[in-house]
């Protein structure tokens, strides 16, 4: 019997055997075929000019001079960099502008969902358009954001001199004022992005949570702090870690509104990068800057990660 | 006989072998002097087919060009290709040409990037064709800022004729009882400025450039382009005049052009008759014809720069320009020159109505005037005074041909004079800032 079973087993065998050599998997070649559309573009437009732009890093190029033209200089470029105080004092404008645009956009955010959570009149009318800023057109943007900040006729300006202020800010044609003013809009522009991630994330905060507190006498605030924000924390993380990321690296609304002005007030990295690389034809040099700019947003990354391990609550 | 069917005939093996032999040679385009098949065949040479970029949309002269040489040359057939003249643009051109992207002819803009590509031999020396066509040769050699090259070669022909001139508006003119002298100088320039200046207008966008004015072409530059030349007094003139005139309220306030980013829009100030002189050249001209997106109802008159004090010679700021070139890599290039020469003489009529005076002297003064001015010009410009300006024989244009670091000082210059005219640092500061920034931009790029 047992024989019998053992050889009938060893024909299945030898059968699969056979069937496997008749007909080879597919899985390997058709799921590379599948994925091989998506894997060529990323090679050529994301890969390729990573590994090139890291390449020329550690030379001179100016673009016009075809690859032959490329000069090999070492470290000179990351040495200069370092020497620059255009480079420092860009980098200092990035963290002023990232480190105020990306805490204050959380902030409002969620406070936007919070207001909306509740039940309010024309609440998912209200949401459509606390979002529609995200999504709206970034010229759109800049030139009514252009408008809204006209030292002499803008609505902003009208309104501080209604209420008694004679000599408002001059906003994108100050210096000392027109980094603030792209944070203002910056922080306008994101906080309906936040609300909308915010009012996700509010629908898994646990009620019984909310009524236990409650029924021990907790009152709003004291609610929202031991229950609403713990749970609320991980999206927070979230929204910290990619707002720094994508904040760091602005650039189309400073190109548009001030082109890095007056002055340098505006010209944070990334028009730095801009500057050197596609008005002065310094590819080198402005691929050596990007090259440094992703690993100070690197580390800072990995920082919050560690201090997210003791601030953030899982459930 | 092994017989192969064609249609309702029937041919020999022969037969069949001979027209194939025909259709090879005509598809190769190997003249024929074999014997059999050649004379049955029609041969018809396909056209030369080239593609020229340039950055004026087509609807503004590029797509009457094109079309008028594809018409008169029929053996030569153009397609146009835009590139935005901005930053990315050019760049994306630069990748193109170096890519090995099928161009032939590029217009470009702006003598530093032209320069730069010269050096990296993305341009053909056009010098022995130059030499071949006398008419071309002779006004080159008459106006050398009209073509750009160096010790090797000429590279480049202006195809647009630039001068500054100032335009003004006569009803505002009228209204505060202003006469302007065409022998004015900067002095005069400043003083009916104040005078043209009410609650809602003021007399000027801005003065001229005088240090220009006065310096000429490579102003930016001591003899030997190793030191910056910011420390002439005449820079000083010239944004101290500037930033004189804000304060007193006779130029367009420097606050307002950065907030409302008016240094691209300064039409809107002129034709919403917020300005009263506008220093500008002809290619605005587009945004004084256009009444429907533009309407106004004032004349506009032509005046000629105001001299500053102690000048001699003058030199009028503008330039020539819109540089006409041969990709190094074209494989037609006698085709290519074809074209070229078409845009500089004959097809530069086709850019007036962009406001693009041609550089070559070919076109009569009537059409040019006309081309420039569009339809019913009485009702938009003092005709007489614009001719009398725009064609004047007198004017000295420039044209910088010393360009070390020069993306870089321009940008040094706009940042540092911005904060001087809004008033954030003084004229020392502004001074010394660019001068210094200027000298270790120079040392940078090694000269």
């Amino acid at each position: 019997m047992a024989d019998s079973r053992a050889w009938t087993l060893a024909r299945l065998g030898n059968r699969e055997r056979r069937r496997r050599r008749r007909s080879p998997e597919p899985a390997s070649w058709i799921g590379w075929a599948f994925i091989a559309p998506n894997l060529i573009g990323f090679a050529v437009f994301t890969f390729f000019p990573l590994v090139f732009s890291l390449a020329i890093s550690f030379a001179e190029w100016d673009v016009i001079s075809g690859l032959d033209g490329i000069r090999w200089v070492g470290l000179d470029n990351f040495r200069n960099l370092l020497r620059a105080d255009d480079f420092w004092s860009s980098g200092g404008r990035t963290l002023i502008y990232a480190g105020a645009s990306v805490p204050l956009t959380t902030a409002l955010g969620m406070l936007v969902a919070l207001a909306l959570n509740g039940p309010v009149p024309g609440r998912s009318l209200l949401r459509l358009i606390f979002f529609i800023p995200f999504i709206a057109n970034s010229v759109a943007i800049a030139a009514t954001w252009i408008l809204l900040y006209d030292p002499r006729y803008g609505p902003i300006n009208r309104f501080l001199m209604s209420i008694g202020i004679d000599d408002p800010p001059v906003w994108l044609a100050s210096s000392d004022w027109a980094l603030t003013a792209l944070i203002i809009m910056a922080v306008w522009s994101g906080a309906g992005y936040a609300a909308v991630i915010y009012l996700a994330a509010l629908q898994d905060v646990p009620q019984d949570l909310h009524e236990a507190a409650a029924l021990d006498g907790a009152g709003t605030f004291e609610r929202f702090k031991v229950v609403t924000f713990p749970f609320l924390t991980p999206t927070s993380f979230f929204l910290l870690v990619t707002g720094f990321i994508g904040a760091s690296q602005s650039f189309g609304m400073i190109n548009l509104m001030t082109q890095g002005g007056p002055g340098e007030a505006t010209t944070v990295l990334s028009y730095y990068v801009y500057l050197n690389g596609f008005r002065f034809y310094q590819f080198g040099y402005a691929s050596a800057v990007a090259w440094v700019m992703f690993l100070v947003i690197l580390l800072l990354t990995m920082v919050l990660w560690r201090v997210q391990r003791r601030g953030v609550f899982y459930g | 006989m092994a017989e192969h069917s064609r249609g309702n005939r029937r041919y020999t093996r022969r037969e069949t072998l001979g027209m194939a032999a025909a259709a090879s040679i005509a598809a190769t385009g190997v003249a024929a002097s074999t014997t059999y098949a050649a004379p049955m065949l029609n041969f018809r040479q396909d056209p030369v087919t080239l593609e020229f970029w340039g950055g004026e949309p087509e609807e503004s002269g590029p797509g009457a060009l094109v079309e008028a040489f594809n018409e008169s040359h029929p053996d030569i057939q153009v397609t146009y290709t835009r590139y935005v003249n901005d930053d990315t643009g050019n760049t994306q051109l630069d990748t193109a040409l170096q890519g090995g992207t099928p161009i032939d002819v590029v217009q470009m803009y702006g003598n530093p990037r032209l320069a730069q590509r010269i050096q990296a031999g993305a341009v053909a020396d056009l010098s022995a064709y130059i030499e071949q066509e006398q008419p071309i040769a002779d006004w080159l050699a008459d106006e050398p800022e009209a073509a750009f090259g160096n010790d090797t070669g000429t590279y480049a022909i202006a195809c647009v004729r630039e001068p500054v001139v100032i335009f003004a508006n006569q009803t505002l003119l009228d209204n505060a009882g202003v006469t302007v002298s065409e022998n004015w100088t900067t002095d005069d320039f400043v003083a009916l400025s104040a005078e043209l200046s009410g609650d809602f207008a003021y007399g000027a966008y801005a003065p001229p450039d005088i240090a220009r004015q006065i310096l000429g072409s490579n102003s930016w530059y001591k003899e030997g382009a190793t030191e910056s030349n910011f420390d002439d007094p005449a820079f000083r003139q010239s944004w101290e005049t500037h930033r004189t005139m804000i304060e007193e309220g006779s130029s367009f306030p420097w606050t307002d052009v950065l907030a409302r980013n008016l240094r691209v829009y300064q039409q809107n100030l002129y034709l919403t008759e917020q300005i009263a002189f506008w220093p500008t050249a002809f290619w605005v001209m587009r945004y004084i014809n256009d009444e429907e997106e533009f309407p106004h109802d004032f004349i506009t008159t032509t005046l000629p720069l105001p001299v500053p004090p102690d000048a001699d010679p003058v030199y009028n700021p503008g330039i020539t320009g819109n540089w006409i070139t041969m990709n190094p890599s074209s494989e037609k290039q006698d085709a290519a020159w074809e074209f070229m020469k078409f845009r500089i003489t004959d097809g530069a009529q086709y850019y007036l109505a962009a406001g693009k005076q041609p550089a070559f002297p070919g076109t009569d003064q009537a059409t040019v005037a006309a081309g420039l001015m569009g339809e019913n010009p009485e009702e938009r410009y003092d005709v007489e005074a614009f001719e009398r300006v725009a064609f004047d024989p007198n004017v000295i244009l420039t044209s910088d041909t010393v360009l070390v670091a020069g993306a870089e000082i321009q940008q040094i210059v706009q940042q540092t004079t911005d904060r001087y005219l809004i008033g954030e640092i003084d004229i020392d500061q502004c001074v010394t800032e660019i001068k210094t920034q200027a000298d270790e931009a120079i040392a940078a790029a090694g000269a």
